[in-house]
């Protein structure tokens, strides 16, 4: 059975500087490098602070922006595989709605001048799917689902509270039944009352539906409590990525350890336990050399400035970091970055 | 610690605007000693920002302010009540920025991006620790008093007497200059931020969002205030960063004695950092206690809700987070009695939604506004009882 | 202002009351009514609040409607020429009693002409012997609206005159008023005036053909009233004030409908699609923006081969002013779609599998159409000026169409302004369309724009 989703040496790279003529000549390299996997049914914690690429690796996930190179396998019926990193927008369109999206800004994700009931049914009204009928009452199943009142249904956005846009984003993102969700940071713009309501609510749909989710968030509470499993990010690249219960008892990049280290906890009794990490964010367009976190990493050796690190399987889990490293025998990546895609923008 | 720096006892904002009066803050009181960090947590729209800013005189009309703030700079003088200063009068201004300073949430929209940082950092210093600057038309019209109205013919006369004043001061502006140059760049260090001299020239928005940060409170202490209103410094912040902001706070805070008042909706900040918690709802306190006592035993039943739907706090579960049922009212529209009572778990019927309970303490430790823990609620479980 | 959520609730104790939901968070019917009017509705209520917008409105919509009708609403047709009655100053309407009538009417007083015998000079003076009251809805010249609906109405008119010269006129008759009341309501069985064959005026003379356009002559002895004078043609200013209104406010508004169209169509594609085409059209469209306009208007002006009709002139000058106003929208359009193209709300509708053609014109464009709405009322007052500046330097429409331009280029000179200063009225009625168009503008741009989600 195949996995649901799975990425191998994922790149997005944005032109920055270009020639007089248009060739690009720097980029930035938001998603540089990036490999996991999504069983079907199971949730993937995608964690890291801005800059760190993973709302950019989520978007190419789901091709809304078009990759340099890699590889996106997507299998809905867990045994025939669509490479989905070269496909043309046409080929796309039968598998768009096995794979849909939750943004994190409730405000700008629903169209201010269409009625929710006009929001949500617009995937059906694009997919084609039943007539008029049948599509009124499809929203009335998915209204009825997150739990919103069919009295909302000729309402404008600009009616809702935060909470109830999410819960609205939520029924539209439902309405093809997709198999997969990638959740954008969708509590961080909610109240903190709000966000157990939305937790819980997506931790129901879940359930019920058998969705695998995509959940990117910078917070590691909430990952904690949704996640199976869990990828840490940092400047593009990926860090760590292994089973929940292992990355946060035990994590082995230096990366996830200041992360978790310096989140706080809402129990007063646990104080004292931050450690500060210094330093700052590197620009996405110019960063170090060798390994991206090794100017602010509290465990960094003579040769992490010149070498990048590849990613090693240890414990369950992939690290990338020199730490772990121990030979061409552990080695999963090639040296150097594949050649773009044919097609793909320069 | 005998005298709280900052008390206020029963302060409302009131906005009145076309559509109705929005009471942005409902008789508010707490008090701040020295050198304690008192956390300020409401979700969005309770008022808490408001609070600190009718504290520091910053609510504009059609914003008016009831109540009274009491400032204590010295302790054997008596406290100076903010409220009765005129607004932009300039007593308020000298306190406003030298002896209580606020800072900003969103740091990539508070600093002035036209100006240089060190242009900013030297503001504040000139208007609060520079020597008084020459307007000798302005000591003219206040020694002519009544009679200035006579004068108006000599008004052309003004920009001499300005051209004067500034020749006059000219050398002496040189050493002050030179005098806060170094200040400000002792600051900057101070904060964090690396090669001060070539930070010192330049814009904002040549610098990341932590590093903002680390300006504005640079800017908001560089004139070493008793006070400092922090409103939401860290959302919008990474976590790494927050840790740094926050600790640098509290290392500032460490030095000088220091009060902070730490505006937040994320209890965690307010658990790692606060002495002391207040829990604002509707633009009231419901409940003031020491943070270990809040979290611990929270006795409002908001508070007891709303540290159970956070993940991570001692009350929440693991599984199906507990949700506080309704939604928070809409800011024109009204709540009788006591504002929470249409979501409350403890609602008694005849009580809480006719009588609004006052901010009493419940024990020694805390503070809290609900009816269960005064003479109202105890004697209507008699009555029901009987 | 939010309804009570509706999902059910979780962590309610023991002994908690059931959730029917006590408190002040019921919204009422016009809160909930408000919440289901489309942005438009919304942007119409701002508006109405805005008294001088919405006044200017109705000011704009007022000459529009009279411009429009301007056949009905017109004594006299703007070409008919009155040989007789030339460069005379407004018959000041009056309010008073007339003969023949015992209630206070509206009246003018006639002019007498006296031909000095010696130098031959004409003289006009004001007859105040006579009171010429103004008759409303009386029968004159046949108009046609749109081609399809004939009739010979007139709102108002002076008994006697038939608004313009049809040439047929019956025969003499003297200028008593009851009898020329008499005659003036009997409808007309003459022609048109088009007909090319000869008709016969009042004195029995026949034309030739060539002439008869000329025939189109009045006689003197009929009462006349020029409310705003006449001009030295001898037309009637305020007729052609009307006539050559519908021309100036009409190219203002299809100027801008072109404008419209190529606007959003040539900005909604680069903006959405980016890249090489993107660049391609604004290139073009930046060379336009630089090119200066009133030189280039000029020249396109003067193009104008001069054997095309004057449908044809009125279709290019439209063609004209338009082709240099969608640059500015085109690169509106396109620095807006940039930016909402990227809204997750777009976004989210290429996920569900949309076209772009879809995303651009159902989910972005609605966006900012209220945005766009108002700069193009504010627009519209550009093209009438430059039609208007255009006409009057005479490289724009030139008689026998009339318009605002035309009518001040035919008072282009010193002497007119000393002598005749009737004829600068059209200038302000320029400066009325102008204004209201702008305020009306601002109000809908202030309805439009910092807009609340």
């Amino acid at each position: 059975m195949q996995p649901l989703l799975k990425v191998e040496g994922l790149r997005v790279w944005f032109p920055k500087t270009t020639s007089f003529l248009g060739k690009p000549l720097t980029y930035v390299k938001a998603v540089d490098d990036v490999a996991f996997e999504l069983p079907h049914g199971k949730t993937l914690g995608l964690v890291g602070e801005s800059g760190s690429g993973k709302t950019t690796a989520g978007l190419a996930v789901l091709r809304a922006l078009h990759p340099r190179s890699g590889t996106i396998e997507f299998s809905p019926d867990g045994e025939q595989v669509h490479e989905l990193s070269h496909m043309t927008a046409k080929q796309l369109r039968p598998l768009r709605r096995h794979m849909q999206m939750i943004f994190q800004d409730p405000f700008s994700s629903l169209n201010p001048r269409m009625t929710v009931q006009q929001v949500i049914a617009e995937p059906l009204k694009v997919s084609k799917t039943g007539d008029a009928k049948q599509r009124k009452q499809r929203v009335q199943e998915l209204l009825d689902e997150v739990g919103l009142s069919s009295a909302f249904l000729n309402r404008y956005p600009h009616a809702f509270s935060g909470g109830q846009r999410q819960r609205i984003a939520v029924a539209r993102a439902l309405a093809l039944n997709p198999l997969m969700v990638v959740c954008d940071e969708p509590l961080s713009a909610l109240d903190v009352s709000v966000q157990a309501q939305i937790i819980n609510l997506m931790m129901e749909l879940k359930a019920k539906h058998n969705l695998s989710l995509i959940f990117i968030s910078h917070d590691l509470h909430v990952v904690k409590h949704l996640a199976d499993d869990v990828a840490v990010m940092y400047a593009g690249q990926l860090m760590e990525v292994g089973p929940r219960k292992k990355i946060f008892d035990n994590p082995l990049h230096p990366y996830a350890q200041a992360l978790l280290a310096s989140a706080p906890t809402p129990d007063p009794r646990a104080r004292g336990g931050t450690r500060i990490l210094a330093g700052e964010v590197p620009d996405p367009s110019n960063l170090p050399r060798g390994c991206v976190f090794h100017p602010r990493c509290p465990r960094a050796m003579e040769n992490c400035a010149d070498i990048v690190p590849h990613i090693t399987h240890k414990d369950e889990r992939d690290v990338r970091c020199l730490l772990y490293e121990n030979g061409p025998a552990d080695q999963k990546m090639p040296p150097g970055p594949p050649p773009p895609l044919p097609g793909a923008k320069q | 610690m005998s005298e709280p720096i900052i008390e206020l006892s029963d302060v409302c904002v009131d906005y009145h605007l076309d559509e109705g009066v929005v009471h942005a803050v409902r008789g508010a009181s707490y008090e701040l000693f020295m050198g304690e960090t008192l956390g300020l947590v409401g979700e969005s729209g309770c008022g808490k920002s408001q609070s600190s800013y009718a504290a520091i005189g910053l609510v504009q009309p059609p914003g008016t302010v009831t109540g009274e703030i009491l400032f204590r700079p010295e302790p054997d003088q008596p406290p100076i009540d903010l409220l009765k200063m005129k607004r932009n009068s300039p007593e308020i201004r000298e306190i406003r920025g030298g002896r209580i300073s606020m800072i900003f949430q969103e740091p990539m929209s508070s600093l002035s991006p036209v100006h240089r940082i060190g242009k900013q950092i030297d503001e504040t210093l000139k208007l609060h620790t520079g020597p008084p600057q020459r307007n000798t038309f302005r000591w003219a019209m206040r020694k002519l008093g009544p009679v200035k109205v006579l004068m108006w013919p000599l008004i052309p006369l003004y920009p001499l007497m300005y051209l004067v004043d500034r020749i006059v001061a000219f050398r002496g502006e040189r050493l002050d200059r030179l005098r806060r140059r170094r200040v400000a760049v002792e600051f900057l260090a101070k904060v964090g931020i690396p090669d001060t001299a070539k930070r010192y020239r330049q814009y904002s928005f040549e610098f990341s969002g932590g590093m903002r940060q680390r300006i504005m409170i640079a800017i908001a202490l560089s004139c070493n205030p008793m006070v400092l209103f922090a409103d939401e410094p860290t959302t919008g912040l990474d976590v790494t960063i927050q840790a740094q902001i926050l600790e640098l706070i509290n290392a500032l805070q460490r030095q000088t004695q220091l009060g902070v008042v730490l505006i937040t909706h994320d209890l965690a900040v307010v658990a790692e950092r606060a002495d002391r918690v207040a829990v604002m709802y509707l633009g009231r306190i419901v409940e003031l206690a020491d943070v270990y006592t809040l979290f611990a035993s929270p006795k409002h039943p908001y508070t007891t809700a709303l540290l159970r739907s956070v993940i991570g706090s001692p009350l929440a579960a693991d599984g199906r987070l507990a949700t506080i049922r309704g939604v928070v009212p809409g800011p024109l529209e009204r709540v009788s009695g006591c504002p929470f009572h249409p979501r409350c778990d403890h609602y008694m019927p005849g009580l809480c939604d006719k009588i609004e309970p006052d901010f009493a303490p419940a024990d020694e430790k805390t503070h809290v506004a609900c009816h269960l823990y005064n003479e109202h609620g105890k004697a209507h479980k008699q009555c029901s009882r009987s | 202002m939010t309804e009570s959520d509706s999902y059910p609730p979780v962590g309610a104790g023991p002994g908690a009351p059931p959730p029917d939901f006590r408190g002040t968070v019921e919204m009422d019917e016009k809160a909930a009514e408000y919440y289901q009017l489309p942005q438009w509705k919304l942007m119409w209520r701002r508006f109405r609040k805005h008294k001088v917008a919405l006044w200017m409105l109705h000011v704009v919509i007022l000459l529009y409607v009279i411009c429009l009708n301007c056949e009905f609403l017109a004594p006299y047709d703007p070409s008919a020429i009155h040989k007789d009655w030339i460069n005379l100053p407004p018959q000041v309407l009056r309010f008073g009693f007339v003969e023949g009538s015992s209630l206070p009417r509206l009246y003018v007083y006639p002019f007498k002409m006296q031909q000095d015998p010696v130098t031959l000079e004409r003289v006009y003076s004001v007859d105040r012997s006579r009171r010429i009251p103004i008759r409303w809805l009386v029968r004159g010249r046949k108009w046609t609206a749109l081609g399809l609906f004939e009739s010979n109405l007139h709102l108002f008119g002076v008994a006697g005159s038939y608004g313009t010269g049809s040439a047929a006129a019956p025969p003499g008759v003297p200028a008593s008023a009851p009898a020329t009341q008499a005659a003036a309501s009997r409808p007309t069985s003459a022609p048109t005036t088009t007909s090319a064959t000869a008709t016969t005026p009042a004195s029995g003379r026949a034309y030739s053909a060539p002439l008869a356009r000329l025939a189109r002559t009045e006689r003197s002895d009929y009462p006349t009233c020029f409310l705003l004078g006449t001009d030295s043609l001898g037309q009637d200013l305020f007729s052609r004030i009307f006539y050559g209104g519908r021309i100036s406010l009409l190219i203002g508004l299809t100027g801008v409908l072109l404008t419209f169209f190529l606007g959003i169509g040539l900005g909604g594609i680069s903006g959405y699609y980016g890249g090489r085409i993107d660049m391609l059209i604004q290139r073009v469209a930046e060379v336009i923006q630089t090119v200066p306009k009133i030189p280039m208007w000029l020249a396109l002006a003067a193009a104008i081969p001069k054997n095309w009709t004057s449908l044809q002139v009125y279709f290019a000058m439209t063609l004209i002013l338009a082709s240099m106003g969608w640059s500015g929208l085109c690169r509106t359009v396109r620095g807006k779609l940039l930016a909402l193209r990227e809204e997750d709300y777009a976004r989210a509708a290429l996920l569900a599998g949309a076209s772009e053609s879809r995303i651009i014109f159902v989910h972005l464009i609605p966006n900012f159409l209220s945005h766009i709405t108002a700069s193009l009322t504010l627009s519209v007052p550009g093209m009438i000026l430059a039609e208007t500046s255009l006409s009057f330097l005479g490289l724009g429409l030139r008689p026998p169409i009339v318009s605002w331009g035309v009518l001040l280029q035919q008072a282009n000179r010193v002497d007119i302004v000393i002598n005749q200063p009737w004829l600068l009225l059209p200038a302000v009625m320029v400066v009325i369309a102008v204004l209201a168009f702008n305020f009306a503008g601002e109000g809908l741009r202030d309805a439009a724009d910092p807009y609340s989600t």
